[in-house]
């Protein structure tokens, strides 16, 4: 190996390193200021669910989520301030349908992928089947117990 | 670095206060117990105000201030009045704990009541869902007592839960059941002024109207009444509440030992008291997101609202109320926990000559042991405190129908109201983790009720009420 090609071994291994440095100095200035959500992966049944925030540093605080029915976020529905340090959210009464959730940190959105959540209801019938035989039970243990009672009080 | 609604010195003087307090009353009490009746069922002797008041208290539990809003911030309006019917459980009890009284007057327990009427099969199957229930009941307590000093003041969650079950213990330890009746009355009181001015300023401070408005445009499932999973959830809810209360000796014990004739006034009273504690503590829930409060958990949401419009002075007003709530229940759950080991299996099974400074020796011991196993299992936090509650569901509902047909028919016999208790668990239980927690206490009365229905059908022998007064009683 002549002179030449070593040297040039040594600066090739001396820019690896120093392009390598920059790498991970940029990747860490982003995760700084960038925040990862994640939400629920199967469909929601209730109208609630949990969105959880990582990677959120204290600069970033304080953090408001944005709910929307499209991606592009062209109208918000709701805005959602995130409490104290906590790292989730649990948000509440939502209908059936999609909705998109970013973090936004003093109008600046500070969420690296909004994430996307489905609410799918179970469907009316099958509550109301539930809550049919709910009412007939109760009102079974209800005769029961006032039958019950008024012979005891008869024989008394 | 969070900032808490409280600072820990503040909540450590409250809750060491309280506790001194607490313990010196006990104490003052325990004065008058001679015999172990005196202790276990205080003298069997407690008037209406004091009856109505323990009533009414103990089934205002860490659930009714924390779940209750939780349970609205997630099912909206059916949420809360779905919380409310729980009262159910304190109306429909009260001819039953008359009765009780009536058919049991030497009475101790619930097991007593099993075993005499259904026999040894039944009795260890009930057994069984009484010890589920209780443990799983006291440890949520003692770990919601922990979380909740934690959340609201900072508080080490050991310190508190440690601070809480000592307390707890120690006046139940001094005083007995006559204890515990005397401090639920005053907690009884310390709540429902509590609950009533967080309400009354929040109105005031945020209105009905600016709630209303929030919620239809932006939580309108809140406010829908066909919300499928709330009206799956109302009557799941109900049996759940019938099944705690019926089954469980806290309710029987307190039954055994009021005044006669005071039993069903104090149960109906007690009930229609708390009915409107759940819709006060629930709506508060409702107003969250016109106060832009969105909680990290779900069962925060009612000490965050509380703290965020009354500032400071709602904090200790919170902590108080809460506080108060959890040591009303978790005092009598001592208590008729080891009344029911010292009884049933102690007395019945371990040492059937037993004098009664004995049993009531004994009895001491034993809620010391409960105490320091609830501590121990209370440590490592092993759940949270609905996954607990909704798991004890199947448990007891199965138990609804074999007491209610119990003290009234005396066509069912044993095996089946035993095969009714332990099929009713399982299938419910199974229910739970295939379908979802909303059904499973559903769906265990329902499959108990069925066999107890087909065990009248079959059953030709008839009880004789007779029985049930042991050792000539």
């Amino acid at each position: 190996m002549t002179s030449f090609q070593v040297w040039l071994k040594s600066y090739n291994k001396a820019l690896f390193a120093l392009l390598s440095i920059l790498i991970s100095c940029s990747a860490m200035a982003q995760s700084e200021d960038t925040v990862v959500l994640s939400g629920p992966t199967e469909e929601v049944r209730a109208g609630y669910f949990v969105v959880e925030l990582q990677q959120v540093s204290p600069a970033l605080r304080p953090l408001t989520l944005q709910v929307s029915h499209t991606k592009s976020f062209s109208s918000v529905l709701q805005t959602v301030p995130v409490m104290g340090d906590f790292n989730q959210v649990t948000l509440t009464g939502f209908e059936s349908g999609h909705y998109y959730i970013r973090a936004v940190h003093q109008q600046r959105v500070v969420s690296q992928t909004a994430i996307e959540v489905t609410v799918e209801h179970y469907p009316i019938w099958q509550a109301v089947t539930l809550f049919a035989l709910g009412a007939l039970l109760f009102l079974l243990l209800l005769l029961t117990l006032i039958m019950g009672h008024k012979k005891a009080v008869r024989h008394d | 670095m969070t900032e808490f609604a409280l600072d820990t010195q503040t909540a450590l003087f409250i809750i060491v206060g309280f506790a001194l307090a607490w313990i010196a009353f006990g104490v003052w009490l325990g004065r008058k117990n001679k015999s172990h009746e005196d202790f276990a069922l205080a003298g069997r002797n407690v008037g209406f105000a004091f009856a109505a008041a323990t009533a009414m208290a103990t089934w205002v539990t860490s659930n009714t201030t924390l779940v209750a809003p939780q349970l609205t911030y997630q099912l909206g309006v059916w949420g809360m009045v779905g919380y409310s019917f729980a009262a159910l459980g304190l109306l429909l009890f009260a001819p039953m704990a008359k009765r009780i009284k009536q058919l049991l007057p030497q009475g101790y327990t619930s097991g007593d009541f099993i075993r005499l009427r259904y026999g040894r099969f039944a009795w260890a199957v009930f057994l069984v869902i009484s010890v589920v229930y209780a443990f799983g009941w006291l440890v949520s307590l003692g770990m919601a007592g922990g979380i909740l000093l934690e959340a609201l003041s900072g508080l080490d969650y050991y310190i508190g839960m440690t601070i809480i079950l000592a307390m707890c213990v120690g006046y139940t330890l001094f005083g007995g059941l006559r204890a515990v009746i005397a401090t639920d009355f005053i907690q009884a009181l310390i709540i429902i002024v509590g609950v009533a001015v967080v309400a009354y300023w929040l109105i005031d401070n945020v209105g009905l109207t600016s709630i209303h408005t929030e919620l239809s445009q932006a939580h309108p499932q809140l406010l829908d009444l066909l919300f499928p999973a709330a009206v799956m959830f109302l009557f799941n809810n109900i049996f759940f509440g019938l099944g705690e209360i019926f089954h469980s000796n806290v309710w029987w014990s307190r039954a055994l030992s009021f005044r006669k004739d005071v039993a069903y006034k104090a149960y109906l009273t007690g009930g229609l008291l708390w009915l409107p504690i759940p819709i006060v503590t629930g709506f508060i829930a409702l107003a969250a997101p016109q106060l832009g409060i969105f909680p990290a958990s779900a069962d925060m949401i009612g000490p965050a609202v509380a703290s965020s419009v009354l500032g400071k002075t709602g904090a200790i007003l919170v902590f108080i109320v809460v506080f108060s709530a959890l040591a009303s229940s978790l005092d009598s759950l001592l208590a008729a926990s080891s009344d029911l080991v010292t009884q049933d299996i102690y007395h019945k099974l371990i040492k059937k000559t037993a004098s009664d400074q004995q049993l009531m020796r004994f009895n001491r011991y034993c809620l010391l042991g409960l105490g320091v196993m609830t501590w121990l299992l209370c440590l490592p936090r092993i759940a949270t405190l609905g996954a607990l509650l909704n798991f004890a569901g199947a448990f007891v509902a199965s138990t609804i129908w074999p007491i209610v047909i119990g003290l009234y028919w005396r066509r069912l016999q044993g095996t089946f109201a035993g095969i009714a208790m332990a099929a009713g668990t399982i299938v419910g239980l199974v229910a739970y983790f295939w379908i979802g927690f909303y059904v499973a206490a559903l769906v265990s009365c329902a499959v108990s009720g069925l066999i107890c229905a087909i065990g009248i059908v079959f059953n030709k022998r008839q009880f004789s009420w007779h029985e049930l007064q042991e050792n000539g009683q």
